[in-house]
């Protein structure tokens, strides 16, 4: 299958979507390159970014378009039709073909860019105020709608977007009831709902947001240099002044850092990034320095650095820290120890291999636990956020700081100090089929049983596990509706995604059964936590399978 | 101060002077041989004197491993006292072992390595391992009562790489309340490398910012060994290293211990439960006391409430049914040798 022409194909006559042979056919000494879709996204995605000098909101629009929201920019490029000239000319000069489009809304933009003309320019301006004109003469296959809407646009013999904008928008949901008898009444009126939620988009009626690239940011500076720096002194110096350029605006309004993006341009165009974070804000840039310190020598400078760019991409409010009376040092007091301490690892190692431990209140022995990442934890108690729920109420939430809930946390049975994640399946011999083990065979080892404890039985919480299918929807409907939280919220929501209901309600389509846990201990003292999942004498009629012995963890 | 002017020379220089002299008058002939041999012990035994001062200088505490010199307060030593009065020391909690951890105890800011015994690595690698990473979380809930409150509130950090963690478990917090710890107690850096591991070790104990520092790693190197010693000491903060049973000992380490998980004895309400936790355990190496002839061995129950060890007696606390006593509780070697010598003493 063709998934792209260049200019010489489409004159000889190939179109995308032709097949290899009938291209081929048509042309026998056609050149063909196999389709890489991940090098076209990174592609895109290096040209979204590039396009940060037209404005900070931008991004990836579908497979093969990019957006960019230009409001309050263009006249810095002098009017609207001078910066679409610029693009044009600098992408084009790049080898790019592109076509282009200004409007008032996305819609009317997106619509434009791939089906407007406008005579002896090479893109497309919807005057401001004017977009009902600019598009009336596009076809319907502008208003991002379904195959099936289309096809009943074109059924009812509306064939132009100005010829369905003229229609009433009551009568128009009676015309499609009217014309789609095949189809269900709650799929017309669906249809009909979408064409008139696409054409008011497309008028900005109804407004369309759109998730910008990355957050923009709170606090940027930059510093320009005639002559590109290449060595790495000149580098760190100038990332300094940059960084305390940067706090010095954050102190003004009584913020601190928390994520820094450092940018460094090459004299090649092409850019180098760093990502910082700290635990918590400081007015003064020495501990994001010391940070940056660590990274800068990874950077290649290439033919030099022409331009540094520092942005604040998250902030959280100063805490006022009272300068000690008698050597005038700010004390340095244990909190910002560890908090410097969770930098610095987090910084090397990557934020999600530094974590703590927080409890979620629940029975069942997997859920009862997550770990988060330090640095964020410790970045929502700076920015005074509630943490991040999962299931259950949080008790402690991670790292020194704990409720009055302290004594809640002991278990009331013995619980493991290590957890096998997942539980491992294990072979037993046991006196009584009800009874505990008296020995298994643990990754290929005989252990004898000495002592056990009387069974403990955990039973799945019903409240959760019994509506499996309803979990498993609910599951689904919130990753399609969640927006990505550009930064740590994402990760956190996905490291909680293991432990959390949904995931283990879809990984495991059969529900879960009670466990009989047993502490343990063999001839040698080596003390184990197992568990036989599912009971001989409650078997149901739809679940035939047999108990099943698994270890689960193992006592310090 | 000379080392030359310690008290515990063999004999004093003024004394020998005269003796030489009298020698001289006495035995004009006869006995050379007998005066070279006695003059060569002399100066082996000074020369020695000299080393065990050197070394006790280094150490800072006495070559036989009792504590500091008593007879002789040193400069050194009674200006460090005095820097630290009051200061709680880091013991396991039962008179008989702190006699023999000596008036300090063990040292806060060294590196004390914890490896499980080959006997039991041979018997399940799993069992041994956790055990010694329980008696590593003992001694850190012991090392807890050695400092303030202020230390007290800072996280404890373990440290381990990620093939370790999928081997031998995520730490789960609902289980640390026996080891006194709260689940927001604990900082868990984890890496892909032993290399990474150690430095965030090494970034953990320069900053001041855990209170005790656990170390899961395969085996240290010379280099990395020293540098973590270093940092634990500048800082004052403790690192627990465990390490694995087949690898080479680890170099500068304040402490070794010898961890295998021991049977334990029934529950005290259920005959058939397990009970307290027990080790037997062998102080390998204990600085301060570089002369040991023969390792400490004792087999130590660990309580969940009050936070200490108990030596387990051989006799009380033996298991009830008697196939199952042989040689499975070990006898603390204090006992036993205090047994030997009242033997000897009813034999002659």
């Amino acid at each position: 299958m063709v998934a792209a022409v260049n200019q010489a194909a489409r004159r000889a006559g190939l179109q995308p979507g032709l097949s290899l042979s009938d291209a081929r056919a048509i042309h026998p000494a056609v050149l063909t390159v196999p389709l890489d879709r991940d090098a076209n996204t990174a592609a895109l995605r290096d040209l979204a970014i590039w396009l940060g000098r037209y404005g900070p909101n931008r991004n990836v629009d579908g497979e093969d378009g990019l957006w960019v929201e230009i409001t309050g920019v263009a006249h810095l490029f002098g009017g609207e039709p001078s910066l679409l000239e610029d693009l044009e000319l600098r992408l084009s000069g790049a080898g790019l073909t592109v076509r282009a489009a200004a409007a008032d809304t996305y819609g009317a933009a997106h619509a434009l860019a791939r089906y407007g003309t406008q005579p002896r320019r090479p893109y497309v301006l919807a005057v401001a105020g004017a977009t009902s004109d600019a598009v009336a003469e596009l076809p319907v296959d502008a208003l991002r709608l379904t195959e099936d809407s289309l096809l009943l646009l074109k059924r009812l013999g509306l064939r132009k977007i100005g010829q369905v904008a003229a229609i009433p928008k009551a009568a128009m949901a009676r015309r499609f009831r009217d014309e789609a008898r095949g189809a269900r009444r709650q799929d017309r009126e669906a249809l009909a709902r979408a064409v008139v939620w696409r054409l008011d988009q497309l008028t900005g009626e109804i407004a369309e947001p759109k998730t910008p690239l990355e957050p923009p940011p709170h606090r940027s500076r930059r510093i320009l240099f005639a002559e590109p720096l290449i060595s790495s002194e000149g580098i760190a110096v100038a990332v300094r002044d940059a960084l305390a350029g940067l706090s010095e605006d954050l102190a003004e309004i009584g913020e601190g850092a928390l994520n820094v993006r450092l940018c460094l341009f090459r004299a090649d165009g092409t850019v180098a990034r760093l990502d910082v974070g700290v635990s918590r804000p400081a007015s003064t840039p020495t501990h994001l320095q010391k940070l940056f310190d660590v990274k800068l020598p990874e950077v290649d400078a290439g033919l030099g650095i022409d331009v540094v760019l520092v942005s604040a991409l998250r902030v959280a409010p100063l805490e006022t820290v009272q300068p000690r009376l008698r050597d005038g040092q700010r004390t340095t007091s244990e909190p910002t120890a560890t908090a410097d301490l969770v930098d610095r690892l987090s910084n090397r190692l990557g934020e999600r291999n530094v974590r703590c431990l927080t409890t979620v209140e629940s029975h069942w022995p997997e859920r009862a636990f997550r770990t988060v990442a330090a640095q964020t934890q410790l970045q929502r108690r700076a920015r005074h956020a509630p943490p991040a729920r999962v299931s259950g109420e949080r008790r402690s939430d991670g790292l020194g700081r704990q409720g009055n809930a302290e004594l809640c946390d002991v278990a009331p049975r013995p619980r493991p100090q290590f957890l096998l994640e997942p539980p491992e399946p294990i072979e037993v011999l046991a006196a009584l089929p009800e009874g505990p083990p008296a020995r298994f065979k643990w990754r290929r080892r005989q252990c004898r049983i000495r002592r056990a404890s009387p069974p403990e039985r955990i039973a799945p919480e019903w409240w959760t596990d019994l509506p499996a299918r309803h979990m498993r929807q609910r599951g689904s409907n919130e990753t399609e509706t969640s927006i990505p939280d550009v930064g740590q919220g994402g990760e956190v929501q996905a490291e909680g995604a293991p432990q959390s209901a949904s995931a283990l309600a879809a990984s495991s389509p059969k529900p879960l059964r009670p466990r009989d846990y047993y502490v343990l201990e063999d001839v040698t003292g080596g003390r184990f936590w197992v568990f036989r999942d599912g009971l001989y004498h409650l078997t149901d009629e739809d679940d035939e399978r047999p108990p099943k012995w698994f270890m689960h963890g193992v006592f310090a | 101060m000379s080392a030359t002017s310690r008290p515990q020379m063999t004999s004093p220089p003024q004394v020998c002077s005269h003796a030489k002299l009298r020698e001289a008058d006495a035995e004009p002939l006869g006995m050379p041989r007998v005066k070279a041999k006695r003059a060569r012990r002399q100066k082996r035994a000074e020369t020695i004197a000299k080393l065990r001062c050197l070394v006790e200088r280094i150490e800072g505490c006495r070559p036989d491993g009792f504590g500091t010199w008593a007879t002789d307060p040193s400069a050194e030593t009674a200006t460090r006292q005095a820097e630290r009065p009051e200061a709680p020391c880091w013991r396991l909690g039962t008179a008989m072992l702190d006699d023999r951890l000596g008036a300090r105890g063990i040292e806060v800011g060294g590196v004390h390595e914890i490896r499980p015994s080959s006997d039991a690595m041979a018997q399940g690698w799993a069992g041994a391992a956790s055990a010694a990473a329980g008696f590593a979380l003992a001694l850190c809930a012991r090392h807890r009562e050695a400092v303030d409150d202020r230390v007290a509130r800072l996280p404890v950090a373990f440290c381990q790489t990620e093939a370790v963690r999928r081997e031998l478990g995520q730490v789960y917090p609902w289980g640390l309340a026996s080891y006194a710890l709260r689940p927001c107690d604990l900082l868990l850096p984890e890496a892909r490398r032993d290399d990474d591991v150690l430095w965030a070790a090494e970034e953990c104990l320069r900053s001041g910012g855990v209170r005790c520092l656990i170390v899961r790693v395969r085996d240290v190197d010379l280099t990395p060994a020293r540098r973590l010693a270093l940092a634990a000491a500048e800082s004052g903060t403790p690192c627990l290293l465990l390490t694995d049973a087949r690898a080479p000992v680890v170099a500068a380490t304040a402490t070794r211990w010898c961890v295998a998980p021991a049977p334990c004895a029934p529950d005290r309400y259920d005959a058939d439960a397990p009970g307290a936790r027990r080790f037997s355990v062998v102080l390998d190496r204990f600085r301060g006391r570089p002369f040991a002839a023969q390792p400490d061995a004792f087999a130590l129950e660990w309580c969940d409430e009050t936070f200490c060890f108990r030596v387990v007696a051989g006799l009380r606390d033996r298991a009830p049914s008697p196939h199952l006593a042989t040689g499975e509780v070990v006898t603390g070697a204090f006992r036993q040798s205090a047994h030997r010598q009242r033997w000897r003493a009813t034999a002659a």
